[in-house]
C-alpha cells in the first residue's frame, strides 16, 4: 500500500511539475503577444500622425 | 615574464577538446540516418567520412593528451575558443564533400555560421540540397545556439570540475542549478520540450499550407531549429518567404523571440516564479529597444508610403525587425529589399536592433540586452549624482532572476564588450568598403556577422573576397564567444611563442 502510495505521489509530482512547465510556457507567449500588440498600437499612431 | 605553456597544458586543453569533437560526431550519426532513410546514399558517406575523421582524431588525443588532472581556468577559456575553431574544421568535412561549396573556406563559413547561430551562407543552389545536409545544416544551429560546449558537458563530461570552467569560457554565466552539468542538462530540458510544442504547431500550420506531411515535418522541424536558436537558416533559398504564410510567419516570430530569451528566465519561469517575466531587465531592454524600432520604422515607412496595412506592417517590418533584434536572421523579404525598399530610416532602425541584440545566455548574440539595461542604469545614476546634494549616496540595481546592485566592475564589464563587439562592427565595415563595397551594405553586412544575426543587404555571396570571408568568421566566433575566450586564446598563443620557463599554467594557479 505504502508502495502504491508513493508511487502515485511520484506521478502526480511530475504532472504538477509538468503543468507548472506549460503555465511557464503560456506566459511566456504572452509577453512576445503583448509586445506585438504594442508595437502594432505603435504603428497605428505613427501612421494617424504621418498622415 | 610571461610563461611558456608546458605540454602538460596542452595535453589537458588537447583532449577536452577532443571529446568536443566525439560530440561532434555522435551529432552528424542524427543526419546520417536521414541521409540513409531518404535512400540519400552519397550525402550519407560524407558524413560517414565526416564521422570517422571525428572518431580519429578522438582516439588519437584521448591516447596522447590524458592526464590525470582537471583543467584549470585558461585551460577552460582555451578549450572553449580553439573548440569551436576545431568543431568548424572537422564539422565542414560533409558541407565540402557535398559539392555545394565553392572551396572549404566556403564550407567553414557556413559551419561557423551554423554554430554561432548567425544564419549568412555561401552554399550554393540551396534549393537541391539532401535532407541529410539540410537537417545538418539545422541540427548544428540549433546545437550551436545552446553551446557545443553545453553538449559536451551534457553528455561527455560527467563530473569534472573543470566543466564549470568551460561553461563560463563559451560566453554562458548563468548556473540554473548548483552543478553546472545539471545546468547544462537544464538547457536541454528547456530546448526540447519547445522543440516538441514548436515543430507540432508549425507542422499543422505547414500541412494547412498543402504541404505533404512528410516533407512538412522535415520542415517543420528545420524552421523550428532555425527559429529557435535564433539561426535563421531556412530548407530555401527564400527564407520564410518561400512559404508565403502568416501562421508559418507568425509561429516562427513566437518561437525565435522566446529562444532568445535567457535559459535563466525559462527556467525561472518554469519553476514557478511568474512575475520574473515582468521585472527582468533583458525582457524589458528587449520591450523597449523593440518599441523604439518599431517606432523608427514606422516613420520611415509612413515617409516613404509602404507597408501601410497591418498585415504588411506585420509581416515585412516588425517581422523583420524582431528578427533582426533577436539575431535571428528569418527574413520575408529579398536581401536586397533592406536597401532599396526599406529607406534610410527603416534600415538604420534594423541595423540599431541588430546591433543591440538578444539576451545573455541564450542562443543570440549582439550587445545582449542585459548590458544595456546595466549601461542605461549607470548613466542614469549618473545623471542623479549630479542632480542631487553632494553627499547624497545613489545607488543603482538591476533585477534580473534576483536584485543586483551595481558597482565599477560590472559595469566596466559591460562597457568592455559592448566597446569590443563596436570595434569588430567597425573593422567588418571599413574591410568591406575597402573591396568596394556601398557603405550602408558594407556596414549592414558586418554588423549581422559580428552581432550573430544573419540578415544580409546582399554583400555576403560565396563571389566575396577571401579575406572578407575570413574576417566574417572571426566576427561570427568573437562575438558569440564574447571576446574573452578569444583574448585567451591569443595570449595563449603569444606565451607559446615568445614565454619562457617550463612551467604548467595549471601548476602556477595552484
Amino acid at each position: 500500500m505504502e508502495e502504491a502510495d508513493k508511487t502515485l505521489g511520484k506521478v502526480r509530482g511530475r504532472w504538477r511539475r509538468w503543468g507548472e512547465h506549460a503555465l511557464g510556457m503560456a506566459i511566456e507567449f504572452s509577453a512576445v503577444c503583448a509586445i506585438s500588440l504594442a508595437a502594432l498600437l505603435i504603428m497605428f499612431i505613427i501612421k494617424a500622425i504621418v498622415r | 615574464m610571461i610563461l611558456r605553456p608546458s605540454r602538460e597544458d596542452l595535453k589537458i586543453i588537447g583532449w577536452a577538446i577532443g571529446r568536443i569533437i566525439l560530440g561532434i560526431a555522435l551529432i552528424m550519426l542524427i543526419p546520417l540516418v536521414v541521409s540513409l532513410a531518404c535512400s540519400e546514399w552519397s550525402a550519407a558517406l560524407d558524413f560517414l567520412v565526416g564521422i570517422l575523421a571525428c572518431v580519429a582524431f578522438w582516439l588519437i588525443v584521448e591516447n596522447v593528451c590524458y592526464v590525470k588532472k582537471d583543467l584549470g581556468w585558461f585551460h577552460g577559456l582555451i578549450v572553449a575558443s580553439a573548440g569551436w575553431i576545431t568543431a568548424m574544421l572537422f564539422g565542414a568535412i560533409p558541407h565540402f564533400l557535398s559539392g555545394h561549396f565553392r572551396s572549404y573556406l566556403d564550407a567553414c563559413f557556413d559551419l561557423m555560421s551554423g554554430y554561432t547561430t548567425t544564419g549568412l551562407y555561401l552554399l550554393q543552389d540551396l534549393d537541391h540540397v539532401s535532407h541529410g545536409l539540410n537537417m545538418w545544416r539545422h541540427l548544428l544551429t540549433y546545437a550551436g545556439g545552446q553551446g557545443i560546449i553545453v553538449i559536451a558537458l551534457t553528455f561527455l563530461f560527467a563530473g569534472t570540475a573543470g566543466a564549470f570552467k568551460i561553461y563560463v569560457s563559451e560566453g554562458k554565466e548563468e548556473r540554473l542549478l548548483p552543478n553546472v552539468i545539471r545546468t547544462a542538462r537544464a538547457i536541454w530540458m528547456v530546448s526540447l520540450t519547445y522543440l516538441w510544442v514548436g515543430s507540432g504547431f508549425l507542422w499543422i500550420a505547414l500541412t494547412k499550407e498543402g504541404m505533404p506531411l512528410g516533407r512538412g515535418f522535415l520542415h517543420a522541424v528545420w524552421l523550428f531549429m532555425g527559429s529557435w536558436s535564433t539561426g535563421g537558416f531556412a530548407p530555401q533559398a527564400l527564407n520564410l518567404l518561400y512559404y508565403h504564410s502568416f501562421w508559418v510567419e507568425f509561429i516562427t516570430l513566437i518561437i525565435f523571440v522566446i529562444g532568445s530569451f535567457n535559459f535563466a528566465l525559462h527556467y525561472s519561469v518554469w519553476m514557478g516564479d511568474r512575475k520574473e517575466i515582468l521585472r527582468n531587465v533583458e525582457v524589458r531592454s528587449f520591450a523597449t529597444t523593440v518599441l523604439i524600432g518599431v517606432f523608427v520604422l514606422s516613420l520611415g515607412f509612413g515617409k516613404l508610403g509602404i507597408y501601410t496595412t497591418l498585415p504588411e506592417f506585420f509581416r515585412k517590418g516588425f517581422y523583420n525587425l524582431v528578427s533582426g533584434h533577436t539575431t535571428t536572421g528569418n527574413s520575408t523579404i529579398y536581401s536586397v529589399s533592406f536597401l532599396r525598399e526599406f529607406g534610410w530610416l527603416a534600415m538604420w532602425a534594423t541595423v540599431f536592433c541588430m546591433a543591440i541584440g538578444a539576451s545573455a545566455c541564450s542562443t543570440g548574440g549582439g550587445f545582449k540586452g542585459l548590458r544595456m539595461g546595466v549601461i542605461f542604469r549607470y548613466l542614469r545614476g549618473e545623471v542623479r549624482r549630479l542632480v542631487s546634494p553632494d553627499a547624497s549616496v545613489i545607488t543603482e540595481k538591476i533585477h534580473h532572476i534576483r536584485d543586483i546592485w551595481l558597482n565599477d566592475a560590472i559595469v566596466k564589464g559591460a562597457m568592455f564588450i559592448v566597446i569590443s563587439y563596436m570595434v569588430i562592427y567597425s573593422l567588418g565595415a571599413m574591410l568591406g568598403i575597402i573591396y568596394g563595397y556601398e557603405p550602408s551594405v558594407a556596414i549592414f553586412d558586418a554588423i549581422s556577422a559580428g552581432s550573430n544575426t544573419g540578415l544580409s543587404a546582399g554583400l555576403t555571396s560565396p563571389l566575396m573576397p577571401a579575406l572578407l570571408k575570413l574576417f566574417y568568421i572571426f566576427e561570427m566566433w568573437a562575438g558569440r564567444l564574447e571576446f574573452i575566450s578569444v583574448f585567451a586564446l591569443l595570449g595563449f598563443a603569444g606565451a607559446l611563442v615568445r614565454g619562457k620557463g617550463k612551467r604548467s599554467i595549471l601548476r602556477r594557479r595552484r
